[in-house]
């Protein structure tokens, strides 16, 4: 049954999984029959195209990103509520998914009567919780929407055990599923993220280090991001000898190219929700090496099934992980395939399913 | 049509609005597929529910035929309802959005033949109101036997569950069996009958509570409440037996007590004597048949409270209703082998009052009760008879000196002296006669309740406590010459209090002046601080100024560092910043508010910053400024160290303070710090470090004086740094400190210092065994200390440096993933495992002597004692020494 449906976000066209994520299921629902419209308040600095041919109405409410004393900025925003309180009004009967407690709070004053709202958060519940503001914003609006829908089933536990009545859990779409894995065949460890404090580079290249000297094989480690953190990981790099092997890629540009060309993914930091590209690599077949902890790791990585889980901050237990896979090719494609098993749930197909099936338990 | 997935039954009661209110609460459920059925005996709500229909069809009326029993409705509601769930409303009641949506879709998942949700209690008139037993609803759960948890018993609602009807039918539960019975019934026989129930944490059911429906409610004039819910747990009773369930009774019981009698008991004390004769005969010969397991889970003094029921000793009930929240303490006490008993003859264990703790505790708060009769108002002259309760002996034989301090402004009291004289064993008695016109007060100042007190003083420390009154009474009188003139009130209800207030002429310029004051604050204009830093920064720098900053204590890091300037006779001079008291700061330094123009215009013109947390953005570095940050301990939470959004990552910091290669490694790449790092210890530990000089052990022996700690008790310093609740504030620390004091009482004493932002108050039956240690430098604490009692605290780190035992408390919920092995000391989680390690704190120390000392490796390792100097020379050193 087609409905009619708004995704609402702040800036959905900057580059990164959230707003992906956005695009992958409009472009979903609306091949599927549904009437999408994808509206975003501001336009990234650096936009990127998330899908080469929307079959979505792509809405942008200002035409420019506001300078810094932001004159005109209460008119702007009056017009911008205005525009949007429209579009609700026609989409009645419809829903309205919004894509972050921020959204909520750009919305707060905008009616939408006679549409159902859904609250989405990309964040663990541990990372809101860190976050005084952000938590406000769920307490107070999430209640009174339709559904609260989180990523895991371990974070809508945790809201739901913070007394929020409507919680759901629907993780992001994989933004490819490819019909072949990996070979798996090529020496090369990827690591994905934003060269800062947060991903722990640091830890995956001396553990690197420690790996490529105890195997005979020539082993790379290739960093995809950037950040301000690159000359300290180059003088890293360098001072353990491992300079030629470590390849600062820069900004990812074909992910599943990457994906495609590893062998093993390894993930060291500590990221508020899925860390990057893991479920793509999985969905490739690439198995994983990763330090335990909060934040739905566990969900993706099953220890010693789909790849190899070590205890937090253990630089050795890293090593002798990253060792064990570098050794074993059919290891490697064992967990591999496990790993592309594992993740198939996130599949766009799947993942519009439940979307589907969200709106439908949303009617009753 | 199609089926409704949940059928709503609501009983109207006569109250056409409250029925409409409820009504509308089930038509804007976000279940769009349910039906409300307002079961109706009276037939007075035909009418509303009619124009409820015209606009909502899913609303329909039903009257039942016969008696009018309410319980009976909602058996007729069964019988009509068409969905294969139910949930039941009171007309008064309301429930959450959600609520039908939520149960539902998590009784079809789990299977379960009902699922029950949270409750909250509004008053009439509020929008919100506080949870109702919330433990009860908490984890999310499915559970088979209610057995497994019999306290889910106190859950005794009909109403904040839905049930499927499958269930009900199969389990032939109807509200009709029996006599009128009540809720707690049912909920008895859900939960013993169900194969399987679920609980969901969030709130589904809103109970309204009349506003006047808490203590001394209208509701408990007459007995018959309480003579329903006592057939009530009769019927039940009999229920548990024949059904093979007996092993629940005492868990029946125990709710019977807490949630049906308990309120009763608290009315003793305000309820004439034929109330009290009556709930006597009423309540008593169910109570003989409760079973004792289940009376011995009572606070002790409600046990005392029943004892002397059931034995119909009715005053001493009543009297014993008065200490309940354990404030007050019993008058009579006799005492059998150092136990205290209540009443006269000890030796009765249900009377043994050994729990209140009233023993051992600082004279500073001995339980001293004062009991007095307010003779008259005579001129000024307040006559008083006063008699004085020493429950645990804590006075000696004779006539003891005591002081009358009432005080009309803050500070400046009255104190009249008169001497108690002994009437009988723990008991004084005094004829106090107070003119109140000699208590000072000011020509100007607010008009001013005082509570006066009675002071007793021994060995330098002093017991004050205020006086309580048998009657009420009101007596006025006026003091003072033309335009001082006073009317004094002296009033006595649960304390005796004397209020004063300006009378005739002179409280004309008061209120004047009162209103000239709110009408000039409301107009004054408000700079922003932005403006007032940036104006005082065009001022010179003062190359000689130096603004301290510890989250506005004097204490920590920048104290010490500041003494240590001091002692090196640095001509600098010192602004120390306060959050609130400047109170405990040194006399030789300016104190100013923290925010206020003088905190700006000093920040804005001193050369030298040291503060041990990030100074906010506001406060820009001016060009030769030189800013120390020293950290605040060594926590390595992720999300503490990450700089905030917005917060400019610092090339602010001249200079930080790495007091461990743990602390540098993670802290300084993370805010991009490029300056100076100082590798010494902290500041604030060189007294550890060097606790042995003999000054350091004299203060530490201060400490304990202060304390009172009895000679030949070793102490633990429990330091909780709590868990932040969601709303970031700290949880009260949940170690068992009862369990704690009946097993260690006599060996351990036990010293608090929870974080600075926490509050704890501790109870008075814990007065003997926990001392309050806020008042008190953490230093002299942690060396009076024998171990440390800490979750996770900063504290740990530092406690290191001194080798004594550490014992980690892990609560409960959070089991931190991080840290590995590198623990100090045993990860505990309940007040029984702490025991068992002070029990034997040898075989703890052998056990992880290793593990310590790699701790004290990689956190201390820096901590030479000699800090203080060294970052004072490296930091300071551009300041020109005096000779």
């Amino acid at each position: 049954m087609p409905r009619e449906v708004i995704l609402f976000g702040l800036e959905n066209d900057a580059a990164g999984e959230e707003p992906r994520a956005l695009h992958l299921l409009a472009q979903g629902l609306a091949v599927r029959g549904h009437r999408v419209t994808l509206a975003g308040v501001l336009p990234a600095a650096e936009p990127v195209r998330h899908v080469a041919d929307p079959a979505y109405d792509l809405v942008t409410l200002y035409d420019r990103r506001p300078g810094r004393l932001l004159r005109d900025g209460r008119g702007r925003l009056r017009r911008a509520r205005a525009e949007m309180a429209r579009r609700f009004e026609a989409a009645r009967g419809g829903h309205v998914v919004i894509a972050s407690p921020g959204a909520s709070d750009w919305l707060r004053h905008v009616p939408a009567p006679g549409l159902s709202r859904i609250g989405r958060c990309a964040r663990s519940y541990r990372q809101a919780r860190l976050d005084p503001a952000h938590l406000r914003i769920i307490r107070r609006d999430y209640p009174g929407m339709a559904r609260s829908v989180f990523l895991t089933e371990e974070d809508a536990r945790a809201f739901a055990a913070e007394r929020l009545p409507n919680t759901a859990a629907i993780p992001d779409p994989l933004a490819f599923y490819p019909a072949e894995p990996a070979a798996l065949a090529r020496p090369r460890v990827l690591g994905v993220g934003p060269l800062t404090w947060r991903a722990r580079f640091d830890l995956l290249i001396g553990a690197f280090a420690a790996a490529a000297g105890r195997v005979d094989e020539v082993w790379e480690l290739h960093l995809i991001g950037e950040g301000p953190w690159e000359e300290r990981l180059r003088a890293l790099a360098l001072h353990l000898g491992v300079a030629d092997r470590v390849a600062f890629r820069g900004r990812a540009r074909d992910l599943a190219r990457e994906c495609a060309e590893a062998s093993i993914v390894a993930v060291t930091g500590e990221f508020g929700g899925p860390p990057p590209a893991l479920p793509e690599a999985a969905a490739y077949g690439v198995p994983a090496v990763s330090f335990d902890g909060p934040g739905g790791i566990r969900s993706l990585v099953a220890h010693d099934r789909t790849g190899v889980l070590v205890p937090p901050s253990d630089e050795d237990a890293f090593a002798g992980a990253l060792t064990r896979l570098m050794r074993d090719r059919a290891l490697r494609l064992r967990m591999g395939s496990r790993a592309r098993e594992h993740v198939s749930h996130l599949r766009l197909e799947r993942v519009l399913d439940r979307w589907e099936e969200l709106f439908e338990e949303i009617e009753r | 049509m199609t089926r409704p997935d949940c059928s709503v039954l609501v009983i109207s009661r006569g109250c056409a609005e409250r029925l409409r209110r409820a009504v509308e609460s089930v038509l804007g459920q976000s279940l769009r597929n349910l039906e409300v059925i307002v079961v109706d005996p009276a037939g007075d709500a035909r009418a509303t529910v009619a124009e409820l229909a015209e606009e909502d069809p899913r609303v329909r009326h039903h009257r039942p035929p016969g008696d009018g029993d309410p319980r009976a409705q909602r058996d007729d509601g069964l019988d009509v309802a068409r969905a294969p769930y139910v949930m039941f409303l009171e007309s008064g009641d309301e429930l959450s959005p959600h609520a039908c949506k939520s149960l539902l879709l998590e009784i079809e998942r789990t299977g379960a033949d009902f699922v029950t949700g949270a409750v909250r209690r509004v008053a009439e008139g509020e929008r919100r109101g506080p949870l109702w037993h919330p433990r009860l609803f908490t984890p999310q759960r499915v559970v088979a036997d209610v057995r497994d948890e019999p306290e889910a018993l106190f859950d005794c609602l009909a109403t904040n569950k839905i049930y499927s009807r499958d269930f009900l039918e199969r389990s032939r539960m109807r509200f009709r069996d029996g006599a009128r019975h009540e809720d707690p019934l049912w909920a008895i026989q859900a939960y013993c009958l169900a194969r399987r129930y679920g609980v969901v944490p969030w709130v589904v059911y809103h109970r309204r509570v009349s506003r006047e429906g808490g203590p001394g409610s209208g509701g408990r004039d007459h007995l018959s409440g309480l003579e329903r819910r006592i057939a009530a747990a009769r019927l039940a009773d009999g229920f548990l037996a024949a059904s093979g369930r007996a092993g629940l009774r005492a868990a029946a019981d125990f709710r019977f007590l807490r949630q049906d009698l308990r309120p009763y008991l608290g009315d003793l004390p305000g309820r004439p004597a034929e109330w009290v004769l009556g709930l006597a005969r009423v309540a008593v010969p169910y109570l003989d048949r409760i079973r004792p397991a289940a009376i011995a889970r009572l606070p002790r003094m409600e046990r005392v409270c029943v004892r002397l029921l059931r034995s119909h000793r009715l005053e001493e009930a009543v009297e014993a209703a008065r200490c309940f929240d354990g404030e007050l303490p019993p008058r009579h006490v006799s005492y059998a082998g150092g136990r205290p008993y209540w009443g006269g003859e000890p030796g009765d264990p249900e009377l043994d009052l050994t729990e209140l703790g009233l023993l051992d505790r600082p004279f500073a708060q001995a339980p001293l009760r004062h009991d007095c009769e307010v003779l008259g108002l005579g001129g000024t002259t307040l006559a008083l008879r006063v008699r004085t309760y020493d429950p645990a002996r804590v006075l000696p034989a004779g006539p003891v000196t005591a002081e009358l301090r009432v005080a009309a402004r803050p500070g400046d009291p009255l104190r009249h002296r008169f001497e108690l004289e002994p009437a009988g064993e723990g008991r004084f008695t005094a004829r106090v006669e107070v003119d109140l016109g000699l208590v000072p007060y000011g020509g100007r100042g607010p008009d001013r309740t005082d509570e006066p007190r009675i002071v007793i003083a021994r060995g330098g420390r002093e017991n004050a406590a205020p006086l309580r009154p048998a009657l009420p009474a009101r007596l006025t009188a006026e003091v003072g010459g033309p335009g001082r003139r006073r009317t004094v009130r002296v009033i006595a209800g649960s304390t005796l209090k004397v209020g004063w207030r300006r009378a005739g002429l002179a409280r004309m310029p008061e209120a004047a002046a009162g209103r000239a004051r709110r009408a000039g604050a409301a107009i004054s204009l408000h700079v922003p601080d932005r403006l007032v830093y940036a104006l005082a920064a065009r001022l010179p720098m003062r190359r000689d100024l130096a603004v301290f900053d510890a989250a506005g204590r004097y204490d920590g890091d920048p104290r010490a560092i500041y003494e240590e300037a001091r002692r090196h006779g640095l001509p600098l001079k010192a602004v120390w910043v306060h959050d609130g008291s400047a109170r405990g700061f040194p006399g030789d330094a300016e104190v100013v508010r923290r925010r206020s123009r003088r905190h700006l215009v000093a920040m804005a013109r001193a050369r030298y910053w040291v503060a041990d947390h990030g100074l906010p953005p506001l406060f820009a570095k001016r060009r030769g400024n030189r800013y120390l940050r020293t950290g605040y301990g060594q926590d390595l939470e992720p999300a503490l160290l990450e700089p905030r959004a917005g917060e400019k990552p610092a090339a602010r910091w001249d200079a930080l303070l790495a007091p461990s290669a743990g602390l540098e490694r993670a802290f300084a790449p993370l805010h991009e710090h490029t300056g100076e790092i100082l590798r010494t210890g902290s500041p604030r530990n060189d007294e550890l470090v060097r606790w042995d000089e003999p000054g350091r052990q004299e203060t530490a022996a201060a400490a304990l004086r202060a304390l009172e700690i009895p000679a030949g008790r070793r102490v633990l310093l429990y330091a909780p740094a709590g868990r932040d609740d969601a709303r970031g504030r700290r949880a009260r620390p949940d170690l068992d400190l009862d369990r704690l004091a009946a097993a260690l009482g006599g060996e351990w004493i036990v010293v608090l210092r929870p974080h600075p932002s926490g509050r704890h108050a501790i109870p008075p039956r814990l007065r003997g065994f926990v001392r309050d240690g806020m008042g008190l430098r953490l230093n002299d604490l942690i060396l009076a200390s024998d171990a440390l009692l800490t979750d996770r605290s900063p504290l740990t780190r530092d406690y290191a440096v001194t080798g004594r035992p550490i014992l980690l408390h892990a609560a409960g919920r959070e089991r931190r993933p991080d840290d590995g092995d590198l623990v100090p000391g045993p990860v505990l989680e309940t007040a029984d495992e702490v025991v068992a390690a002070l029990g034997d704190l040898d075989r703890v120390r052998a056990e992880y002597a290793e593990r310590y000392a790699a701790f004290q490796r990689a956190w201390c390792e820096r901590e030479t004692g000699y800090a203080a100097k060294a970052v004072v020379d490296a930091f300071f050193a551009d300041v020109p020494r005096r000779g």
